[in-house]
C-alpha cells in the first residue's frame, strides 16, 4: 500500500507500506518541477514493486528516495 | 483575566418600527435590518426573516449559528479576528449575550470550490430533526444573504459572514441600558494545590489543505472555523478559557454543531470551570489544528501538542475534535503523545459508523486510547429515521439537491432525508452529557 500517512497504514496491519508524499498527492510532488516529479514517481513506483518481491513478517515500511 | 458574562433572555421577537428589548420580548425592525446589511455594495440580494420554534418551518442552506453578543467592558470585540474584527482585549471585562434567540445565516455561498466539502445543513423547527438541534429551541432571526457574483469565493465567504455578524452586533446592542436575567463571572482563581491540573485541548479543522484556494488562487487561507480570524493550518496556540467565551473560535464549517453559537456555548468549557476550585484546577485550554497532509505534519503537531499542555502543567486533558477521517491520525497520535509523558486523556468522540460485531469505529484503534466519551453517532442515516416531514413554510431557498450524487433537485419543503452528518462535537446534544 502506498500511503502518505503510513502510520495509519501500518497500524491497521497492511504487510507492505511505500511512504507516499503528501495526501493531495501521494505518489509525487509536484513541488519538485515536472522531470523531478515523474523521477520522485518512478522511484515510488520502483520501491513498490521491489516491496511485493520481498518477504516480510509484520507491517513494514518502506521508504522510495526523493530526488535531490 | 475575569470576564462576565451578562445573560438577557428573550422569549419572544416581535416586528416593530423601533428596534428594542423590553423584558423578555425583542422588537426587530427586519427592513432597517436589511438596510444594514445592504450597506455593503458586494450583497446583491438580502431580507430577514423570523422562523419560531415548533412552527412548520425549515430553513436551507443553513451556514452559521451566531449568539447575539457584545462586549460592554474591557474594550475588545465578541467574536475577535473573523472577517477583520479587532482581536484586542478579548476574555475580560464584560460580555452582554442574548439568549433565547439566535442569528441564522442562509446562504448558497460554498465554503471554497473544491467540491467534496458541500453544505448541508439545514435547520427544521419542528419534527424529529428539530428534537436533536438546540437552535430549533431558539427563535431564530433568519438573514437571507447573496453576494454578488463577481468577487472571488472568500471574499464571498466573508462578505455572508459579516452581514450576519453587523445583525449579531445590531440586537446584541439592544441589551445596553436593560437588567440581566443572569449574570456569570468566570476566572481561573488559584486554587487548592492538590487539585489535578486539566486542561482541555480543542482540535480544530483546517480545510487549507483540501479547499483547492491554494491551487486556484495562491491564498493559504479559506473559510472555515477560524482561530482569532485564521483558518490556516497554523501551530497548537494556548488559550485562556475566557478568550473561547469571547468567541476567539468562532465561524462555521459543515456540521450543526461546528457554529459560532455552540462554540461561546461550549459545553465542555462550562463544565470545566464549574469544576474549578472544586475537583480541578483548570489550567487552560489548546487549539489544536487537524487536517495536516503528510506524516511529518501530523506527528509534528501532535508530539508539539501534547508538550504545550506539560508546558501548562496538565496531569489531564480533555480532547475534543470537529471532524473525521483522516484528522483521527492526528488527534489519537497526540492522545498517546500525552500518555506518554504522563498526561491522562480522555477524548470525546462521536461513533463514525453503528459498529457491528462489537469491533472499533476508529481508524487507528490505538491501545493509548482508554478514555472515550461517545456523543453519538456521526451520520445522519444512523439518526433512526429516513426522512424528516414535509414542511408548511420555508426559509431560504426552496430548491434542494439530494442524492448521493446531488443529481436531483427536490422541493425543500417536501419530505427529506436528514443531513448526512450529525456529529454532536461537544456532548451537547440532549440524549448525552449536556441537558439543553
Amino acid at each position: 500500500m502506498i500511503s502518505a500517512i503510513h502510520s495509519l497504514a501500518i497500524t491497521t496491519g497492511a504487510n507492505r507500506v511505500i511512504k507516499g508524499c503528501r495526501i493531495e498527492h501521494v505518489c509525487g510532488d509536484p513541488n519538485l518541477g515536472p522531470k523531478r516529479d515523474r523521477m520522485y514517481g518512478l522511484e515510488i513506483a520502483k520501491t513498490a514493486i521491489e516491496a511485493l518481491t520481498t518477504d516480510v513478517y509484520e507491517p513494514t515500511l518502506f521508504e522510495p528516495l526523493v530526488p535531490a | 483575566m475575569e470576564l462576565e458574562i451578562k445573560e438577557y433572555l428573550v422569549e419572544d421577537v416581535v416586528e416593530g418600527l423601533t428596534p428594542s428589548l423590553e423584558g423578555t420580548t425583542l422588537v426587530v425592525n427586519l427592513e432597517e435590518l436589511k438596510r444594514i446589511i445592504k450597506e455593503d455594495s458586494r450583497v446583491a440580494s438580502a431580507s430577514v426573516e423570523i422562523a419560531h420554534p415548533g412552527t412548520s418551518t425549515r430553513i436551507w442552506p443553513v451556514r452559521d449559528i451566531i449568539e447575539p453578543r457584545i462586549k460592554t467592558k474591557g474594550g475588545g470585540t465578541s467574536y475577535p479576528g473573523i472577517c477583520g474584527r479587532p482581536i484586542k482585549g478579548v476574555g475580560n471585562g464584560s460580555t452582554n449575550k442574548l439568549s433565547g434567540v439566535c442569528v441564522v445565516e442562509v446562504s448558497e455561498v460554498p465554503w471554497h470550490e473544491a467540491g467534496g466539502d458541500h453544505l448541508q445543513l439545514f435547520l427544521d423547527m419542528s419534527g424529529p430533526w428539530a428534537d436533536l438541534i438546540p437552535y430549533s429551541k431558539l427563535v431564530n432571526i433568519c438573514v437571507i444573504v447573496e453576494p454578488v457574483e463577481s468577487i472571488p469565493i472568500n471574499e464571498k465567504n466573508r462578505v455572508v459572514h459579516e452581514a450576519c455578524l453587523k445583525i449579531s452586533d445590531a440586537l446584541a446592542a439592544l441589551t445596553v441600558g436593560n437588567s440581566p436575567t443572569r449574570t456569570e463571572t468566570f476566572a481561573l482563581t488559584p486554587t487548592d494545590s492538590d487539585l489535578p491540573k486539566v486542561a482541555y485541548i480543542q482540535c480544530v479543522h483546517s480545510s487549507q489543505a483540501t479547499s483547492g484556494n491554494m491551487l486556484l488562487d495562491g491564498a493559504a487561507d479559506t473559510f472555515c472555523t477560524s482561530i482569532y480570524g485564521h483558518t490556516e493550518l497554523t501551530p497548537a496556540i494556548a488559550l485562556h478559557p475566557n478568550e473561547l467565551m469571547d468567541g476567539a473560535i468562532s465561524g462555521p464549517y459543515r456540521t450543526a454543531f461546528a457554529t459560532s453559537w455552540m462554540l461561546v456555548n461550549n459545553p465542555i468549557l462550562q463544565e470545566l470551570y464549574e469544576l474549578h476550585g472544586v475537583e480541578i484546577d483548570f489550567v487552560g485550554c489548546i487549539a489544536m489544528r487537524t487536517e495536516w497532509t503528510t506524516q511529518r505534519e501530523k506527528d509534528l503537531i501532535s508530539e508539539q501538542t501534547a508538550r504545550l499542555a506539560k508546558l501548562l502543567r496538565a496531569e489531564g486533558v480533555i480532547v475534543t475534535w470537529d471532524a473525521g477521517g483522516n484528522e483521527e491520525v492526528e488527534v489519537v497520535q497526540m492522545i498517546r503523545e500525552c500518555e506518554d509523558i504522563g498526561i491522562k486523556a480522555v477524548w470525546l468522540t462521536s461513533d463514525d459508523h453503528v459498529p457491528a460485531n462489537g469491533e472499533s469505529t476508529l481508524l487507528t484503534p490505538l491501545p493509548e486510547l482508554d478514555a472515550i466519551v461517545s456523543t453519538g453517532c456521526f451520520r445522519g442515516g444512523d439518526l433512526g429515521f429516513e426522512t424528516v416531514p414535509a414542511v408548511d413554510r420555508v426559509v431560504g431557498s426552496k430548491k434542494k439537491l439530494v442524492g448521493r450524487l446531488r443529481d436531483r433537485e427536490v422541493e425543500t419543503s417536501s419530505a427529506i432525508a436528514p443531513p448526512a452528518m450529525f456529529d454532536d462535537h461537544y456532548g451537547f446534544m440532549n440524549q448525552t452529557c449536556k441537558e439543553f
